[in-house]
């Protein structure tokens, strides 16, 4: 399956996260099959990554790359806010955190648990978050 | 997202339908506080119409959870899909919040605790 892309850039509303959701939804199906745990994981991290660039980044708007072929998924969140490290920020995350949290912060320990591969990049003046998962 | 409120004795039931993400948890919230205002200590939550749920619906449920056992009440959720439930399970709130199988099975143990309590 020779890979295909695609690329949508939207405002940065939480109803906008949605129809962008329900394109990744049905993209993810395609490359791991419907309702399958992979399936699942994959876009409910780039949907925590969509939703962290709408509430935090302070970025106008945001933009979705997906990219997928029979080997996996891949998903890029980008966003033109001042540069904020994901990965690290997850990184220091553990399970003692988690448990002692009432609200907030409960994105990025998604996102870490459920991809293959998380990681970030700053280049021309954007954040770019990198989510991998693999078939 | 509705939320359909069923009353079981002195137990709200809530039954939100759709997806719990960012963009719904305003008017979900808005919904719960009516209920703490009228001094609803027991609340379960019952999943079963929620097909996707992100972390600010997690967000949430957290935050009800907080409201009604710092009241003194009982809040706990039924019903839960898969991929919901792991929602719970990969961020340890299952640790934090009561869940259950069934909505009956949800009713039954917030009456347990009640008499537990009340021991």
């Amino acid at each position: 399956m020779e890979e295909r892309i695609l690329t949508m850039e939207f405002e940065a509303h939480f109803r906008n996260v949605d129809i962008a959701r329900a394109a990744l939804q049905g993209i993810s199906a395609e490359c791991f099959g419907k309702d399958t745990e992979r399936a699942a994981d994959i876009t409910m991290a780039a949907n925590e990554a969509m939703n962290n660039a709408v509430e935090h980044s302070g970025s106008s708007k945001v933009k979705l790359e997906v990219a997928w072929d029979e080997k996996g998924l891949r998903v890029f969140v980008s966003n033109a806010g001042p540069p904020f490290d994901p990965v690290t920020a997850a990184a220091e995350l553990n399970q003692e955190d988690m448990l002692e949290r009432d609200e907030g912060g409960y994105g990025l320990y998604l996102i870490r648990e459920l991809v293959d591969r998380f990681e970030y990049e700053y280049n021309d003046s954007r954040n770019i978050w990198k989510l991998y998962k693999i078939a | 997202m509705d939320v359909t409120i069923e009353m079981a004795d002195d137990v709200a039931v809530l039954i939100p339908s759709g997806n719990f993400v960012a963009s719904e948890t305003e008017s979900f919230n808005a919904q719960i506080a009516k209920l703490v205002e009228n001094m609803i200590r027991y609340m379960l939550l019952d999943m079963s119409r929620i097909n996707f749920m992100d972390s600010s619906g997690l967000d949430a449920i957290m935050s009800v959870n907080k409201q009604v056992t710092n009241g003194g009440g009982i809040f706990a959720c039924a019903a839960l899909h898969d991929n919901v439930q792991k929602v719970f399970r990969v961020t340890w709130a299952d640790q934090k919040i009561p869940i259950v199988a069934t909505r009956s099975a949800g009713l039954q143990m917030i009456q347990e605790l009640r008499a537990d309590k009340a021991q």
